[in-house]
């Protein structure tokens, strides 16, 4: 392609961290669902594009044994028709297949979900639930977060503006690990969540041993619900505390009112989408502890 | 913003064009080919009226910069059947009454001739899943998915 | 007789080019070196305009011209009722969607990027929002006050006309009721989400004097009327030919772009091209009134209804557009299809600082259905009767009078529509809401009546032209738009059916404002009525002809030979002549195969004072929605499983068609039950982009059954009636009263959403304990 200054479409990783170290103005462009939406109408006004589109190096998905990598560019279409991700994080792939509808789910990317970092970016709350790191690369080398640190605000990540995002990992939870994603939009395709819920649960023994709540569109960033995984924690499957976990849930939200829906729905919902989670991941089959 | 060299085949053909980097796909199929069958409704991807199949994937047009497609392959509705020589899942809208408007179909025609290629028995709610990303105001989706369905039904014959 | 056509699953005569991408609509005409327009609109929603300086935007290159209303002061005001709007305003902004500057520029993103050039100095007014704020004598004048229109109290600048409605005592009708049941019942702003949005192109030709427009409108010689009017040209000046339309529902009766893309043909002497965004239009183009009514219903305990009162405000926002008529439509329908012995009502129309209302689907009677459906399921709830039995117990018959006086002489199925639906739905009488899986199931009932065509001593007209061509083709010059609810295919289908030929040898002319003749709107569920019976005359008429010149040329009577399959078959005999050779014959004898029909009924102006008139319009359509509703628990949502649709179309013409309008018209109401409404916010639209306005997807339409009721005998040819809005009237009531029976909690608004859901079932749980 005829190269030029204000639109770089580079082949490598490498190129494309050059790129960004001469000018770290350049607009990061990777499935365009978001970007393009903002630059509606004012297209002239992007400046300079970086389009990482063609990184083939962050389209992989690895995944060795519990072990899985996610690269930037993997779409959410990908995520959700991958059968392995299907069998081990049926949640995250629940959540890929609520975003938007086939194009946009064919065109969006897990990188540009996580770097637009909406506080209803659909992937990040199984992300979380399920302890993803992030991966970034930058001039100066390497950096990863914990997901559930990485968003500072509405819009806001701790990634410089000369990082790219490269992808995810994680590791799937070994033994009885149970899962779900809810969210409620305003109607059934083409729906932005005005609340989401990802339930991640390891059992043992009939009990609780380890709980991550993540949930979507009630703070300003995707939320880690560390109180109410607390009241959860070491409690028996057969007499969870539903209620008091549904009530602190409600409480560490910090929702806001938009053309969406309310505070006060938000919250509400919320403990209530912890109530039917938590009845479904019991009606789960536990893998049996053998694997 | 500069002018960039796109090289990309659409509906089987090669073509070489130099754009403004900003240009959207829809509007290079649209302004620079002729291929008005691909039609805009929100540039916002909310609509699906600007679909195409970009390298077997639909995609919103308008949320695709023109020099992305480079080096891609472009399916516009004009690459599934002509006037004159009717692809049958044409033919099964037209049979079925799916079209009333018309703005939508060329979009939903092309989700569903996808979702056909990928998943050839689908069911209803795959059906309404695959066209799912493409708005319709005036029929209600029902008969768009009966004419999905009576298609289906009748290659279900040909196969046979 | 069985008919060939009439009445069958007839395949759209347009679809070819539609699936295939080759029908093309207003923005798909193209020219290497046209002009691209954009409009600068209002930076408030009410603000006195000091000063609009376009100098910078001139000097960019690219920009071939950019224009305020200074230098269009010869421009004229425009607007379908009252020439209230202007092309761009000059003192004053009165909602968002004014223009303040035109560019004309070599490509669109010159135009947009010229816009941020133009420096608008302006002061702030007082926003009005709401219509009964507005109408209060103290709030400031949206428009020049006019104290010879207004009712005394109200405000002379804002009220824009009342109308009456009066029949009987209702005091009397009251005093003899048992129960009175009173409701405040509201309908937002809605859009109509056509979803090819606003766009044309125009060219002038100078030696002509002709402006050629490529645009969409539902009614040609209207809109031709109003663009002559304000560029002060000739009617014959203004051609329109009209594209493919991408929808309509009521939005493409006002003008969007058409007077600034003549505007700017002329003054640049360029083909110019202008295409809104969704934004653009969503601000700036018109939108369903949000209506208030306030009922007052006297009812026995038997289940009759004994007195009706009924007062109605619509807010039209900043101009008149169709307002006045939606509103005293919403007066006229406010009882829907039942018996009331005394009526009585008021309707207010008032200007706010809001987008402006104008026709969308319904016009009105979409509003009133829902009012008159909640109000008649609260009552019969009150009175404890099964809801569907309340409504058969009080629907229309022969000889029941309309709001308007009207006595109904002729194709009243709504009865027929409630037990076939029944029927269809297996409806249990009395039926309480199930509890499955955590989700409660209700169902909901709801009917609906609607007027067909303008009426009201409208001088409603269509006019269709015939012509045998030389290929021995019928050729049909008709000015219906077509926007896609397939009045072309009912056209030819008659045409065929008269004239016993194959679909494929009638053939559509465009419309063209120079070549086809007015046929009226494409509104108010009147095309099938009016160019359908215009079309049949025509093909009578063209039939006659045939016949005429076929037994000159035969030298036999007419019963010896039959026209069929496009010939003139001489009967018992191998004789034939083709319909290309008898139309070549007639033109050489002087006397060509040419016929034109016109159907121009007469209706009575209703009275002033009270509303009433013998024939106030040409037929009624009938509707009945049977709907069963699931909510969630938890989330408030409500998922509609299955509808059963019953219309009472008088007689199908095109079967596909009258389902087609059934399924979409039912989607649209779900939309309007469950999330449509532009929030407009002081004058500001908070939700102008289709991801935060919603309409139905795919994956939230239900299961829809339609059963055709055909009572027949009806004003239209072959006795059909419209069925196009009707089709959505009783879909959001049905829904809302379904949502009624599951959860007991009463929603007197739309859209209901899971939010007030979730808090009402909250709310009574916490009640109960």
């Amino acid at each position: 392609m005829l190269i030029d200054l204000g639109y770089r479409a580079p082949d490598s990783l490498e190129e494309a961290l050059e790129i960004l170290g001469e000018d770290s103005s350049f607009l990061i462009l990777a499935g365009g669902t978001d970007l393009l939406v903002k630059y509606f109408d004012a297209r002239e006004k992007m400046g300079n594009v970086l389009d990482i589109s063609r990184l083939e190096e962050l389209k992989k998905i690895v995944i060795e044994g519990e072990k899985i990598f996610l690269g930037a560019l993997t779409t959410h279409e990908e995520i959700y028709r991958n059968p392995d991700l299907q069998k081990k994080v049926p949640f995250l792939c629940r959540a890929a297949k609520s975003v938007g509808a086939p194009q946009i789910r064919n065109q969006g990317t897990l990188g540009g979900n996580m770097a637009n970092a909406s506080p209803a970016a659909d992937l990040a709350p199984p992300l979380i639930a399920v302890g993803a790191r992030i991966l970034l690369a930058g001039p100066d080398g390497e950096r990863s977060f914990n997901l559930d640190e990485f968003f500072t605000g509405p819009g806001k990540t701790r990634k410089n503006p000369n990082e790219i995002i490269t992808g995810v990992e994680f590791n799937v939870p070994v033994g009885d690990f149970r899962n779900t994603f809810l969210k409620v939009g305003q109607r059934r395709a083409l729906a932005i969540a005005v609340a989401s819920l990802a339930i991640a649960l390891s059992c043992r023994q009939g009990k609780v041993e380890e709980v991550r709540l993540s949930a979507g569109s009630v703070a300003p960033i995707p939320l880690r619900a560390r109180e109410t995984e607390k009241i959860l924690q070491g409690q028996k499957l057969d007499n969870l505390p539903l209620e008091k976990a549904a009530d602190q849930l409600e409480k560490e939200a910090s929702p806001i009112d938009d053309i969406r829906g309310t505070r006060v729905y938000r919250a509400r919902v919320l403990g209530n989408l912890l109530r039917k989670g938590l009845q479904e991941v019991l009606s789960q089959e536990g893998v049996s502890e053998n694997g | 913003m500069a002018k960039v060299k796109v090289n990309l085949k659409v509906n089987g053909k090669e073509h070489s064009l130099e754009v403004e980097a900003a240009t959207r796909l829809l509007d290079l199929l649209r302004d620079e080919l002729g291929l008005i069958g691909t039609k805009e409704g929100c540039g916002k991807g909310e609509c699906g009226t600007c679909t195409v199949i970009m390298d077997g994937k639909t995609v919103n047009s308008c949320l695709v910069l023109a020099p992305q497609a480079d080096g891609r392959e472009i399916m516009t509705i004009e690459g599934l059947g002509s006037p004159e020589a009717l692809h049958p899942l044409q033919e099964a809208f037209i049979k079925k009454g799916a079209v009333q408007c018309g703005y939508c179909t060329p979009g939903i025609i092309l989700s569903a001739f996808d979702l056909l290629e990928k998943n050839p028995r689908p069911t209803r709610e795959e059906i309404k899943e695959g066209i799912s990303g493409n708005l319709c105001r005036c029929t209600g989706y029902v008969k768009i998915v009966e004419a999905i369905e009576f298609f289906n039904e009748g290659r279900g014959e040909h196969d046979k | 007789m069985t008919n060939k056509f009439v009445g069958k699953r007839i395949d759209r005569v347009d679809a070819r080019d539609k699936v295939t991408g080759k029908a093309l609509y207003s923005a798909d005409f193209y020219q290497e070196d046209m002009l691209y327009l954009k409009v600068l609109r209002a930076p408030h929603p009410h603000a006195r305009i000091n000063s609009v300086d376009v100098t910078n935007a001139r000097k960019i290159p690219g920009v071939v011209m950019a224009i305020t209303a200074k230098d269009i002061a010869w421009v004229k005001n425009f607007g379908m009722i009252f020439k209230d709007q202007e092309v761009l305003v000059r003192e004053k902004t009165r909602y968002m969607g004014d223009a303040l500057a035109i560019v004309a520029a070599e490509t669109p993103a010159i135009a947009r990027q010229a816009l941020d050039y133009i420096e608008v100095d302006y002061e702030p007014l007082q926003v009005l929002s709401d219509p009964l704020q507005a109408m209060d004598k103290k709030a400031p004048y949206i428009h020049e006050p006019r104290e010879e229109n207004c009712e005394p109290g109200y405000n002379p600048g804002n009220l824009l006309c009342s109308h009456r409605l009066e029949r009987g005592d209702v005091e009397k009708g009251f005093a003899e009721a048992d129960k009175i049941i009173e409701n405040e019942i509201r309908t937002p702003h809605v859009e109509h989400v056509a979803l090819q949005p606003e766009a044309g192109v125009a060219k002038y030709d100078k030696d002509t004097g002709v402006c050629t427009m490529w645009v969409a409108t539902q009614w040609l010689h209207d809109i031709q009327a109003d663009v002559a009017q304000a560029l002060n040209l000739k009617a014959e000046q203004v051609q329109i030919i009209q594209p493919a339309i991408g929808g309509a529902f009521g939005k493409r009766e006002d003008v969007s772009v058409h007077i600034i893309i003549g505007l700017m043909s002329i003054l640049t002497g360029r083909l110019v091209k202008m295409e809104m965004t969704r934004e653009e239009l969503m601000i700036t183009q018109n939108k369903r009134h949000p209506i208030i009514f306030r009922y007052k219903t006297g009812v026995k305990k038997d289940g009759t209804i004994t007195a009706w009162e009924a007062e109605v405000i619509g807010d039209t926002g900043a101009y008149a557009s169709t307002g006045s008529a939606v509103v005293h439509q919403a007066l006229y329908m406010c009882t829907g299809p039942y018996n009331v012995p005394h009526l009585k009502g008021v309707s207010y129309t008032v200007y706010t600082n809001n987008t402006y209302a104008g026709a969308m689907r319904g016009f009105g009677a979409t509003q009133a259905a829902f009012a008159y459906e909640t109000q008649m399921d609260c009552i019969a709830a009150e009175l404890g009767i099964d809801p569907l039995e309340f409504r058969r117990k009080n629907a229309y018959e022969l000889g029941s009078i309309t709001p308007n006086g009207q006595i109904l002489t002729t194709s009243v199925g709504i009865k027929e529509t409630l037990d076939k639906a029944a029927e269809i739905f297996g409806y249990e009488p009395g039926r309480l809401s199930k509890e499955v899986n955590g989700k409660i199931r209700g169902v909901g009932v709801s009917s609906s009546m609607f007027g067909c065509g303008y009426g009201e001593g409208f001088p409603d007209h269509s006019i269709v032209d015939l012509e045998v061509t030389r290929e021995g083709k019928i050729l049909v010059r008709s000015a219906a738009a077509d926007v896609g609810q397939g009045i072309l295919t009912v056209v030819c289908q008659i045409v065929a059916e008269v004239l016993d030929i194959p679909m494929d040898l009638v053939e559509m002319a465009p419309g063209d404002t120079h070549a086809t003749r007015n046929a009226g709107s494409t509104s108010a569920t009147r095309q099938t009525i009016f160019s359908g019976n215009a079309a049949k005359l025509a093909a009578e008429e063209l039939l006659g002809k045939i016949y005429h010149r076929a037994s000159l040329e035969l030298s036999k009577h007419h019963p010896q030979f039959l026209v069929r399959d496009g010939e003139v078959v001489l009967q018992g005999t191998e004789t034939r002549i083709s319909l290309a050779q008898l139309a070549r014959i007639s033109r050489e004898k002087g006397d060509p195969l040419q016929a034109e029909g016109c159907y121009f009924p007469r209706t009575d102006v209703p009275d002033e004072a009270t509303g009433q008139g013998r024939l106030v319009y040409v037929a009624y359509t009938f509707n009945t929605h049977i709907t069963e509703v699931e909510i969630d628990k938890y989330t408030g949502e409500t998922k509609v499983l299955r509808v059963v649709a019953v219309p009472d179309v008088g007689r199908v013409i095109n079967r596909v068609g009258v389902e087609g309008q059934s399924e979409g018209g039912t989607v649209m109401g779900l939309g309007m039950a469950l999330m449509e409404k532009q929030v407009i916010e002081e004058g500001i639209t908070k939700n102008a982009d289709l991801s935060t306005y919603l309409i139905p997807t795919s994956l939230d339409m239900p299961e829809i059954i339609t059963d055709i009721v055909e009572s027949g005998d009806a004003a239209g040819p072959y006795g059909a009636k419209g069925v196009g809005e009707p089709a959505l009237l009783p879909a959001a009531p049905a829904i809302i009263n379904a949502i009624y029976n599951a959860t007991g909690i009463r929603f007197y608004h739309t859209p209901v959403t899971p939010d007030e859901i979730l808090q009402a079932l909250q709310a009574r749980a916490s009640k109960n304990f």
